[in-house]
């Protein structure tokens, strides 16, 4: 399913992550598979997890790193996609 | 043959009715007992698979789980049923399926998988105790993880084990347990780090490698021993490795992975099994330091190659000492 920044997303029940330095691990229990994070994913999940707001994400993004508009918002919706995908988050229906 | 032995391996009692000579016996009650069954097909049933372990593109391993047991299938080899619950491991292998083979898959496969319900962590790795400590050796098959541990030991330095690796917390320190005396190399690893041919045992019939078990030709420490580094082998950037062996540390992010991969896990669809190795890795991570190491895959260079780690852990152990202060410190 294509996503936007108008969407909001949060993380899947039964994940783990744990912080290294400035890099991410997360296991994701529901399939025993493990998946990391570098710096700049670190910092995007570390945002949506508090937002869950991917437009809000894009923007604070794009004041901390050196990037085009359309660049970060092309890479923040690949990493979303993988990330769903993955099962390690899952989009939340806006409140009618 | 039909006998009922009890070996001990790590904190593992088997009562086995096949010799099993690479263990040494004891005479503890039994947590499993191991029953060869005569040749015969793959076991029918229902079964649900979970898991693979593929390697070069085949898969090598498959874990189902078959009405109260843990299925393994070795697809050329035979099966295993492990009773979920305990106390029970069974196999029965395809026709013509040596009995070596049937141990080398209990002793190397189907035992660390065993115990990774039971202890903190099993590794996919070789350990020796150098000056300063244990330290380990990861990396994926084939890497030279054996061979390295052999050509140390051959150097003096006390192996710990050859395959896989447990490691236990105790006090707040990292301990290598040891598995059982016995390095498995291919033949062209034997020529290449002994002088002399030493006495070898046949691994299983589908490998040229061979077991080195002889406690004269290799030390082996029956003690725990506390880990003090890892050192990975896999050259994942693909450039030629370097002329002289190098030694770089390791982002504590790929530590963790590396250790993910390098886990025997016999239930990857037990979320507290998962979550408590999670934990565990996290801990391990924060505690030991990894380094990757890089060298040609030269017998020849493997005395440099033992010298640079026994220089590196010097350095790692003054390191230490300076963090956390020398006994004489403040008088």
């Amino acid at each position: 399913m294509p996503i936007a920044l108008t969407d909001h997303l949060r993380m899947a029940d039964e994940i783990l992550s744990t912080r290294m330095d400035k890099e991410t691990v997360i296991l994701n229990l529901k399939t025993g598979m493990y998946h990391g994070l570098d710096p700049v994913g670190t910092r995007f999940f570390e945002v949506l997890k508090s937002t869950g707001d991917l437009g809000e994400v894009h923007r604070q993004l794009l004041a901390e790193f050196d990037v085009s508009p359309e660049r970060l918002e092309a890479d923040l919706l690949a990493l979303s996609e993988d990330m769903l995908a993955k099962g390690i988050l899952v989009a939340v229906k806006p409140q009618s | 043959m039909n006998v009922a032995k009890r070996y001990q391996v790590c904190n593992l009692v088997i009562q086995s009715n096949i010799l099993l000579p690479e263990l040494a016996e004891t005479s503890q009650p039994p947590d499993y007992h191991f029953e060869l069954l005569p040749h015969g097909e793959h076991f029918a049933g229902d079964h649900r698979w979970f898991n693979h372990w593929i390697f070069r593109d085949e898969v090598r391993l498959s874990f189902a789980f078959l009405d109260a047991h843990y299925l393994l299938r070795f697809p050329d080899h035979g099966d295993f049923l492990v009773s979920r619950a305990g106390p029970e491991i069974k196999c029965r292998p395809l026709p013509g399926v040596s009995e070596s083979t049937v141990r080398h898959l209990l002793l190397d496969c189907v035992i660390p998988l065993i115990l990774s319900r039971r202890e903190p962590l099993v590794l996919h790795a070789s350990a020796i105790l150098a000056g300063s400590g244990a330290i380990a050796f990861i990396g994926a098959s084939g890497q030279g993880k054996s061979t390295l541990a052999a050509s140390h030991g051959q150097l003096g330095y006390p192996l710990i084990s050859d395959d896989y690796l447990v490691l236990r917390n105790l006090a707040g320190a990292w301990f290598a347990i040891p598995s059982y005396p016995g390095v498995r190399l291919m033949p062209k690893s034997t020529d290449g780090i002994f002088d002399s041919p030493p006495p070898t045992a046949e691994v299983a019939s589908y490998t040229t490698k061979r077991r080195i078990s002889d406690l004269e030709v290799l030390p082996f420490t029956e003690t725990p021993s506390k880990m003090t580094s890892l050192y990975v082998l896999d050259d994942d950037d693909g450039d030629a490795p370097p002329k002289h062996p190098s030694i770089e540390p390791v982002s504590r992010r790929e530590t963790f992975m590396k250790l993910v991969s390098s886990s025997f896990n016999l239930d990857i669809t037990d979320k507290e099994l998962l979550t408590r190795q999670f934990a565990t890795l996290n801990q391990l991570v924060a505690a030991l330091p990894c380094f990757r190491l890089r060298y040609a895959r030269e017998f020849g260079i493997l005395p440099a190659v033992s010298r640079a780690i026994a220089i590196h852990q010097k350095g790692i152990t003054a390191d230490a000492h300076r963090a956390h202060g020398s006994p004489q410190d403040g008088r």
